[in-house]
Order: C-alpha cells, then structure tokens, then sequence
C-alpha cells in the first residue's frame, strides 16, 4: 500500500483530518493517472447506461408520468399507493418470492449431485459434461420457446410421453391452468440454471487439496463421514456465493417467463420484473413501473447485504 | 470398500446422470425433430419423434416466411458490436484492476458487484425515455451499448483474471527496452493473454447474440429484429408454425453452440477463478 497512509501524525483535529483525505486523494489520484485514465472509458459507460437510468427510475418511482414514461410532477408518493391498492400486487410478491428462492433451491437440489457425480472419473464423462453446458450456451429466449412447445397441451411431447407411459391419457394444459404454468416457468429456470451451478460446484470440487482425503483415509473415516466433514465444510464458501448469486439472477429472470407464458394466465406467472414492465408498456401507468422497479432493486440490495453479512460472520466464526 | 463405492457410482450414472442430461438437452432433440416434418405431421396426433417423412423443406421455406436473412444480420451486429465494446471497455479497465494498486480500486470493484445486482428492466424503464425522446429507436447500436454495458463488470472480473496469470516481469522488461507503459500493455501483456481475450470475445459475442429484452424493448421494426426477438413476435403474431419456428431456433442456436464449445474450457476456467474470489 502507499507509504503516505503510514505518514505518523498525533491525532489530527477534524478539519486537518479532512484536509489530509483530500491530500491523500489528490496524491493518490497524480500517483496512479494512468491507472485512473484506464478506469475512465468504463467509468463513463456505467455512468451513461447504469447509473443514470437508474436515477431516472428512482426519481421517476416519486413522480407523476404521462404515457410515455415522462415526468410530470416530482415528488408524489401517489405510485406507490396506487401499487399499495393494485389487487394483483400481493400475488405477484408471493410469486417473485416463491419464484426466486424455489428455483434456487430446486437448482442446488440438482447441480451439486451432479457435480459430486461429474467430479468422478467414468467413461463418458467429457461428454457429459459438453452436453451440461447446452443449455447454457443456447439463447434462453429460444430454449424457452421449445419448451413452450414441448408443453403444447395438444401437440406437445410431454403430453404424448405421459400417454406412451400410461400415466395420463388426457392433454394436459400446461400453460393454461394457473399452478401448472407456474411449475412450468420454474421447470424451465431451473433447467437453464443448472449448468452454470453444477460447473461452478464442480469448480469448487476439485479445488479442495485432495491431501485432506488420505488424513481422512488414514483415520479409517467411511466414506460417508469423509463427505460431511471434509467435502460439505470445504464448498461452504463456493455455495453461499453462488446461491446469492443465483438468487438475484432469479429476481432478474425475465425471458423465461415472457417468452413461455407472459405471466397468464391472469398474472398468475408473473413476478415483479415482468408485472412492472406490463405496468409500464402496456398499461403505460410508468409510475407504478418506476415505483415497483425501485422496490424491486431495494429489496435485492438488502437482501445482498444481509447475505454477505452471514457470509462474513460464518467465515469469521 | 472400493468396489462398493464404485457400485454407487454406477448406480448414480445410470439413474441420476443420464436422466439429467437427457432432460437437458430434450428441447434440443425435439428443435431438430421437428425441423425436420412436414406441416401435416406437425399436426399428428400422437407426435412422432422420428419424423416419419422428413423433409428439407421447411430449412427453404423459414427464410421467405419470417425475415430470417435480416434476423441473422441483426444477432450478428449485435454480438459483433457488444463484443467490440467489452474488449473496449473492458481491457483498460480489467488491466488497471490488475496492476495498479490505487485508492479507488477497491470502491471500483464494489461498484462492478452493485451493478450486477439490479434488473434489466429498470434500466430499461429509465432509459426507454431518452432512447423514445431522441428517435434511438430501432438502433441497434443503442442495444449493443446497453446489453454491452450489462454485461461489462462480469467480463472485467473475466479478463482480470486472465491478466493476473501473466508475470508482471515481462512488462518491466518491455520497459526497460524503451516501451511505454501502454505499449508494454499492448506489445506483452495483451498477446500474452490472447486465449483469455478470445474466451471473453466469444461470450461477449453470444451475449449479445442471445440479447432479448433490450431489443425486445428499443427495436419495433420486424427489419431490425435480432433472432430471439423476431422468432418470439413469430410465435405471438401469427398462427404458430412450428416446424418453422423450430428451424429458425435450430439455426439460432447451432451458432452459438458451436461457438461455446470451442471456448469452453476457457471460460469455465475462467469463472473458477471468479468463484475462488
């Protein structure tokens, strides 16, 4: 670090105090010019493209807007109590919620089995491993869209494969009752999120010093207690940071829901993403969008805080 | 004990691995199923996997059906153009991170994580205004720069990884030889770390590639649609024609695939090192 920072000085009052952060600043900032000149290009796009929107969604979440998103009165809380009355709003929390811890448990559930097993030496296994990834690489909104087909309640595959398997001989609508279309979007998330976290467990896996096994070994541990008390402990930190992660890529989740179903029927696959972007460009009530937009991000920025908070006293302890 | 570890192992591949994947990859099955049949059979109840006349003929007609040509074009510019920004955008920034140690690094890198953690949709809201205000839309430059933006911390976290594989030593020595700091940067380090850049090029290219809400979003023209979005109004607009859909999502996806699986052990790696972090 900059030797400046260690420069003894006997308890400053508060002004030479600030004085000395500006000076320090100011040496910091001719010091490293170049590294901060690199910084700016960057700099400006998240300032033009991040930052600014942004700000424009908060201040438009306390303002009255015309039909296209324009202000017309700052600084009325009337969107949120319009958002407060909206009779879909309380069903649209519980699904975001639902949505958004569901799919990442049910991802967890799936990935770190198959990384255990993939972490493993088979015939085959590179090719499993390619075949993982797929559903990766390919454009969500299309994969969705197949899916949307394979869910087709008279055409379908699924359909068709429950009736080859005797399991039903009726067309299930899938898409078209409430619950089963629910199901359905988190299905399809999960599907598209299980390669990232099952490459990154698996990561995590082969990142552990494989000399912690032969102690293990030496000390006749079964197999099973190897795993609980070396494997589990050692993927602590790589799980807490991809479940965070996930979560917010789950609240983020867009596509999947607005290719598959657009939230029918009657808003019941809608979470807060897709319902506030109806808000805005279809009912064009872009107040009540900007008010639950800026909601939204609170409530993941919390959440985000709270997180590592956990994380950082687990590590600690 | 071995073997009855071995056993289990078994028994996890047969019933737990090999379902997984077949369930991964069964919308790609059914893309390539149905590309491959007639209208008619399309509508046959019970569906065929195994076509049972297959046909090309859908791989001529999709092109005069939906303006497939220009949705190809489109995609294209978009992952050229996101993937030009980032390695922009990207490689000072990522470089600076790397080898300077400066007051601002760390604030910097807490920004790069606080811009992952809002939606898309509410850039999108708050920037839909300045986009509509100054004619900006149908520009597909506008959603090359927001979809590259968006993506902008997560390949800097990338290409930082990269650049701190690459000995500080060899730039010193650049610079003794009469280089400039720049030119070291571009002369050593960047050569270097060639496998890394092309790695976070091709993401950054099937990031935009597979680009949906912004163009969704700032484009209205079915001229300037990029695949995702053009074969969604497909489905939304039309009596849906699946076999056609399917044919355009099989060509929309083979590109990408290939792609990625050229890169793939790269950019695993790469994320490793992120994860590690």
């Amino acid at each position: 670090m900059s030797v400046r920072a260690e420069v003894v000085r006997p308890a400053p009052a508060q002004a030479e105090r600030a004085e000395g952060a500006w000076q320090r600043l100011v040496a910091d900032l001719r010091d490293n010019r170049f590294a901060y000149l690199l910084l700016v290009p960057s700099m400006l796009t998240f300032a033009a493209l991040v930052l600014f929107p942004l700000g424009s969604t908060i201040a438009g979440a306390f303002a009255k807007t015309d039909a296209v998103g324009r202000i017309i009165e700052f600084g009325t809380l009337a969107n949120f109590r319009d958002l407060a009355r909206d009779s879909y709003m309380p069903g649209i929390i519980r699904q975001t919620a639902l949505f958004a811890f569901g799919t990442v448990a049910l991802t967890v559930i799936f990935s770190f089995p198959m990384a255990l097993v993939l972490n493993q030496r088979f015939p085959g296994a590179i090719v499993a491993r390619s075949l993982l990834l797929l559903p990766w690489a390919a454009p969500l909104a299309i994969s969705a869209m197949t899916w949307r087909w394979i869910f087709h309640d008279q055409l379908g595959a699924l359909n068709h494969l429950l009736h080859l398997a005797n399991i039903t001989q009726q067309n299930i609508g899938w898409l078209s009752q409430a619950n089963l279309a629910f199901a359905c979007v988190m299905f399809v998330e999960v599907w598209s999120s299980i390669p990232f976290m099952t490459i990154t467990f698996l990561a995590g896996l082969q990142s552990i010093p494989p000399h912690i096994y032969d102690a293990a070994k030496m000390d006749g541990a079964s197999s099973w207690r190897e795993f609980w008390d070396m494997t589990v402990p050692q993927m602590k930190r790589v799980f807490m940071i991809v479940t965070l992660l996930s979560v917010i890529w789950a609240f983020r989740s867009f596509t999947v829901i607005w290719t598959m179903t657009q939230g029918n029927p009657f808003y019941r696959t809608d979470i807060s993403v897709t319902y506030l972007y109806k808000l805005a460009f279809q009912n064009l009530t872009f107040g009540q969008g900007y008010a639950l937009a800026f909601a939204t991000f609170i409530v993941l920025i919390i959440f985000s805080i709270v997180y590592t908070r956990v994380l950082r006293s687990e590590e600690t302890a | 004990m071995t073997r009855r570890i071995s056993w289990l192992k078994w028994l996890s591949i047969i019933f737990f691995v090999i379902p997984m994947l077949l369930i991964l990859v069964f919308p790609f099955i059914i893309m390539v199923s149905t590309s491959f049949k007639t209208l008619q059979e399309v509508g046959d109840i019970p569906p065929t996997l195994i076509p049972k006349e297959p046909t090309l003929q859908n791989y001529s007609e999709v092109w005069q059906i939906i303006p497939l040509a220009y949705h190809f074009r489109n995609s294209f510019l978009l992952g050229a153009g996101e993937m030009l920004l980032v390695l922009l955008l990207g490689i000072p920034a990522a470089y600076a991170l790397c080898r300077f140690r400066f007051g601002g690094r760390q604030p910097y890198m807490i920004f790069l994580l606080i811009t992952q953690m809002f939606p898309a949709v509410v850039v999108v809201l708050g920037i839909f205004r300045v986009v509509a205000a100054y004619g900006l839309v149908d520009n597909l430059a506008v959603v090359a720069f927001v979809a590259a933006a968006f993506n902008l911390a997560f390949c800097i976290w990338l290409l930082t990884g990269y650049f701190s594989a690459i000995p500080p030593e060899v730039e010193e020595a650049a610079m003794m030889d009469g280089n400039s700091r720049l030119g070291a940067m571009i002369r050593m380090t960047l050569p270097l770390s060639w496998p890394g850049l092309i790695a976070v090029a091709i993401f950054a290219f099937m990031d935009g590639w597979n680009e949906f809400l912004f163009s969704l979003t700032f484009i209205r023209t079915d001229e300037y649609l990029p695949l995702t979005v053009g074969l969604f109004r497909f489905i939304t607009r039309f009596q849906i024609q699946w076999q056609h859909l399917m044919t355009g999502s099989l060509l929309a996806t083979i590109v990408v695939v290939i792609l990625f699986m050229m890169v793939q052990d790269k950019l695993t790696r790469g994320l490793v090192a992120i994860s590690e972090k």
